[in-house]
């Protein structure tokens, strides 16, 4: 493993104690912010395998902005909090044992993949509701958490009030931008000036978990055991959550009439919360998120750059890096509309 | 009129990169190995489109700027808080090029670099006021940069879409 200065195999027996074997490791392919590797081991002859995740930062650096240590945070300090989420193992920045600082997690039982979810066939209509139901329930349960009496502001910058919650969003998300930038970029300081004159007011002050959705939360016998990538958490408008928000919302038709889509969620997510959200904040995240999505493509193009690039961060730096550009200019009127065909390409997996 | 240099970089990445799709990446074992051979093919795709399209839109965009910057000019003219980038816009409008240096990508990169910064820095002041005239400009840095987009997704288009998945 790339992340080890020894050989995995004894690296396991330093963790994990005499007897522990390691017994398979693969590196997880999609998500291209940081680098996740999946290790069963046994602890000792005999005894059930156990599965753990490592994540840490690619080579040449994240191609997100926040720091591992703060994903390393989020996943502690919501250990202490009702929310699904693997337990932290450990920290491990020994350069005796480790190339580059990484932290190991428990990985529960289950799968992100829930094939049946992206079949449009309407008998599994109902199906496609109640997991959109059981993550809207989740959500809730992280939106509806003391941040503050858990200290989450520690880390994460907390808005001064529920008006302020746009500006600090906006405010956090370029403030590493504007120490990486290599380039200067138009649109984004069109992109910022019309955010700023036009957010909104949060219905409450969150804390919010980033991406969220298919992709990101574990699922087993239909329930969420774990959510997973909390390196874009912040705090301030749930309505971010609902822009980050992966497919898990699906507009669903039945004899002509709508019975599934954002604002049937949006309801019930303010029944199953007390959050009073509108569809309003929602929609203007979603063009904060275009935003971010060329912060973190000019991360990527950044690495690119000094040249330690992880080959996924030469497709972030190039073609998603320009899509956020591109996005966020048809979303406020700079250029024609874009077409939404292109997301789905991105979306495909080689199998 | 004959190409010198055959083959061309441009013919030489595309022979590279069928013979990682056609030859190598069939072999490969695991779906790691198989989805990063996928996103290296992928930009292989774009450095072809790159290598014979990004000059000309660089000289392109840099004929756009000269003429916006005739604009920005006549506005900053009237305005003492305008000054400081009147004087670099009009630094980089008088910088000749050393004729018996290549004007490579880079160089003009750089150039068309400096060029943008002078963009930004104009939204930055108009955005700061809203009065018709300072509209008038705003809209005029809009129309450039939504243009420029438009021009990049030429490129891009011809390098990414189509061509399956990139991870």
């Amino acid at each position: 493993m790339e992340l080890l200065k020894r050989p995995l195999s004894e690296y396991i027996v330093h963790r994990f104690g005499k007897g522990a074997e390691l017994i398979s490791e693969t590196r997880f392919t999609r998500g291209s912010s940081r680098v996740t590797w999946f290790v069963d081991y046994r602890p000792s002859p005999g005894a059930a395998v156990r599965s753990v995740v490592f994540r840490s930062d690619l080579k040449g650096g994240s191609t997100i902005s926040s720091s591992l240590e703060q994903e390393h945070f989020m996943y502690e300090r919501l250990g202490r909090t009702n929310v699904p989420v693997a337990k932290v193992i450990c920290w491990d920045d020994d350069p005796e044992w480790v190339a580059r600082p990484l932290f190991i997690r428990e990985k529960l039982e289950g799968s992100w993949e829930l094939p049946d979810f992206v079949n449009p066939d309407p008998k599994f209509d109902e199906y496609r509701i109640q997991i959109s139901k059981e993550h809207l329930d989740k959500l809730a349960l992280i939106h509806t958490v003391d941040w503050k009496a858990l200290g989450f502001d520690e880390r994460l910058k907390a808005p001064d009030s529920r008006e302020d919650c746009a500006h600090n969003f906006i405010n956090t998300i370029m403030a590493p931008f504007w120490e990486f930038q290599v380039e200067p970029v138009p649109m984004v300081q069109i992109g910022i000036d019309w955010l700023k004159k036009r957010a909104p007011i949060a219905p409450r002050i969150s804390l919010c978990k980033g991406t969220n959705g298919l992709g990101e939360e574990v699922f087993n016998n239909h329930k969420i055991v774990a959510m997973s990538d909390w390196e874009e958490a912040s705090i301030g408008d749930p309505a971010a959550d609902f822009a980050s928000l992966q497919n898990f919302i699906p507009e669903i038709n039945k004899d002509g009439k709508n019975i599934w889509g954002i604002e049937k969620a949006l309801a019930y997510y303010r029944d199953i919360s007390g959050i009073p959200l509108v569809n309003e904040n929602v929609q203007y995240y979603f063009i904060v998120r275009a935003l971010n999505t060329i912060v973190y493509g000019q991360k990527a193009a950044t690495v690119i750059h000094k040249g330690l690039a992880d080959i996924r961060q030469g497709w972030t730096g190039t073609e998603v890096a320009f899509l956020g550009k591109r996005l966020l200019a048809s979303m406020i009127g700079v250029t024609p509309a874009m077409d939404s065909s292109w997301f789905a390409e991105l979306n495909e997996t080689i199998s | 009129m004959k190409p010198m240099l055959i083959p061309t970089v441009g013919e030489t990445i595309r022979c590279i990169r069928d013979s990682l799709a056609d030859v190598i990446a069939p072999q490969l074992s695991t779906q790691t190995l198989r989805s990063s051979m996928g996103s290296a093919i992928q930009l292989l795709h774009y450095v072809e489109w790159r290598v014979e399209d990004e000059g000309q839109m660089l000289y392109d965009e840099m004929k756009y700027l000269r003429g916006l910057f005739a604009e920005i000019l006549a506005f900053a003219d009237k305005r003492h808080d305008m000054a400081t980038l009147a004087a670099a816009i009009r630094q980089t409008l008088d910088t000749k090029r050393d004729p018996d240096v290549y004007p490579s990508l880079k160089i003009l990169a750089g150039e068309v670099g400096q060029m943008r910064q002078h963009v930004c820095e104009a939204l930055l002041l108009v955005q700061a006021t809203g009065d018709t005239e300072s509209e008038r400009l705003r809209e005029s840095l809009h129309r450039y940069t939504g243009w420029q987009i438009v021009q990049e997704e030429k490129l891009m288009t011809a390098a990414f879409r189509g061509r399956g998945p990139r991870r």
